[in-house]
């Protein structure tokens, strides 16, 4: 990064910054001295192979993990509470419980969350072909995770973690997450996608992370990636994690 | 706190009126069969307050379970609510369900004195009542029923934080055996420092065998220090079931 981008970046108030954040599960290191930021109207593409960290990352960024030293910060508060009200997360898994209709599951995010947009929900519920009175646990894998992107979208929140959104869906829906992604995002937030499948997503990414065994290895613009490299960001990925 | 609760209710509400329907067929099978079969009316009083035991226990079971679950799951946990909300839910839980357990309990008893069976247990020694308190009888009924469920329930919280945070084998058994320590321990506290008041789960009821069972305010806990006591213990356990949450709990 340059020195007028660094510069710039401590201008402006980030949304997410993670310095020196080490995470060991027993004896595994799954994030080693990781240190970033993300600003505001950043899409983030944290990429990374399967146990590379990223699903450790987000989890402390959400407030689920505690990180064994460093710090992070949610627009200036440490993960917790507050923090909490600020970031919607998408886990890799379902955050439904097993029980909650569609509707249900709706009606929980209103309950606890003060930036849930009934009309945003409304709007996407109609997007992705959901009806209220569905059985969440009852729906497909690909329907599943519309759920879960409603789920989180549907909050007008600062910093949108994304774990894996199209991960184990098939290509058509695939491509129906994508639009959602770009068609619901708040411009003035951020969003962080988690993924190994690039090829797909790369075209909305601004800046991407590389993650590979815990340690941060690549940031950068995408547009000044494929520039300098004169690749796009998937073959760089696999040229990245060849030996993974 | 009180979303949480109503989450709760939701996610349970078929177990908890399957619950109440099978207490109300539990209880009327012992009146109704009772008869039939000609169990005397002192059976039928101890065999209707084990069956409130037994849902008592169950009613336990569901808190224990349901704050477990809050705990652990993702969707719960990432709510902007602090670790002590999920503790307070539990209790209120608890609270709730014991509240409606001792509801259909006062109808019961409500039943006893208006046909008279209430007289004919005192009278025959089936039931024996020794009441000493400063509060009212019904009112102290209450009063340490709910604090005693109240009061175990932080236990039970605290043991389920503990067993949530361990991460190998074997957690239940390791809660048992926590459970069975914290319970001795209280209990020898009392002894050492109240002269035994206050020493069991309920400690006001006492089955004395198949058709007698006492209630002796003296050997409850609702008057002076063994209630001050109690109440300081369990502000710890609760303190410590949420730095637990808080630090250790894993979460799916």
């Amino acid at each position: 990064m340059t020195g007028s981008a660094n510069r710039e970046e401590a201008e402006v108030e980030q949304l997410l910054e993670f310095e020196a954040v080490s995470k060991k599960y027993g004896n595994k290191a799954a994030l080693r001295d990781v240190s970033l930021s993300v600003g505001p109207g950043r899409i983030v593409g944290l990429l990374g192979s399967n146990g590379s960290g990223k699903t450790t990352l987000m989890r402390i960024a959400a407030g689920l993990d505690r990180p064994d030293s460093g710090t992070v910060r949610v627009l200036g508060h440490e993960p917790g509470r507050a923090s909490k009200a600020l970031i919607s997360f998408m886990p890799d898994r379902p955050q439904f419980e097993r029980w909650m209709t569609v509707g249900e599951a709706l009606d929980f995010q209103r309950d606890f969350f003060a930036d849930f947009d009934p009309d945003k929900s409304k709007r996407m519920l109609e997007f992705m072909k959901l009806s209220r009175g569905d059985k969440a646990s009852s729906l497909s894998k690909g329907m599943q995770e519309r759920l879960q992107l409603t789920l989180a979208l549907s909050r007008r929140a600062s910093l949108y973690l994304l774990d894996e959104p199209i991960g184990g869906v098939d290509p058509v829906a695939r491509g129906h997450i994508l639009d959602a992604l770009v068609e619901f995002y708040e411009e003035d937030s951020s969003m962080i996608v988690s993924t190994h499948l690039i090829a797909d997503i790369e075209r909305i990414f601004d800046e991407v992370l590389m993650i590979k065994e815990g340690s941060l290895v690549l940031r950068q613009e995408v547009e000044q990636l494929r520039m300098d490299s004169g690749k796009s960001v998937d073959q760089l990925f696999k040229e990245v994690y060849a030996e993974c | 706190m009180l979303t949480l609760l109503k989450y709760d209710l939701k996610r349970d509400q078929f177990m908890l009126l399957g619950g109440m329907i099978a207490l109300l067929l539990a209880l009327l099978t012992i009146e109704l069969g009772g008869r039939q079969i000609n169990i005397e009316t002192n059976g039928i009083a101890v065999l209707s307050f084990m069956t409130y035991s037994f849902f008592g226990i169950l009613l336990l079971i569901a808190v224990c379970n349901s704050f477990r679950a809050s705990i652990r799951s993702v969707g719960r946990r990432l709510v902007p609510l602090g670790s002590i909300h999920y503790v307070g839910a539990a209790l209120l839980y608890a609270l709730l369900l014991s509240a409606v357990l001792l509801a259909i309990a006062g109808l019961h008893l409500l039943y006893y004195k208006s046909s008279g069976i209430l007289r004919e247990l005192e009278q025959s020694g089936g039931v024996t009542v020794n009441w000493n308190s400063s509060l009212p009888l019904p009112f102290g009924i209450v009063v340490v029923v709910l604090w005693s469920t109240l009061f175990l329930v932080t236990m039970l919280l605290l043991v389920m934080a503990v067993t949530e945070s361990l991460k190998f084998k074997g957690r239940s058994l390791i809660g048992l055996v926590i459970v069975v320590l914290l319970s001795s321990v209280i209990s020898w506290a009392k002894n050492a420092f109240f002269g035994g008041v206050g020493v069991g789960t309920l400690p006001g009821f006492h089955i004395e065998n198949q058709s007698q069972m006492t209630m002796q305010s003296q050997y409850s806990s609702i008057d002076g220090f063994g209630f001050v006591f109690e109440l300081v213990v369990a502000a710890l356990f609760i303190w410590a079931a949420v730095k637990l949450i808080d630090r250790k709990v894993r979460i799916e």
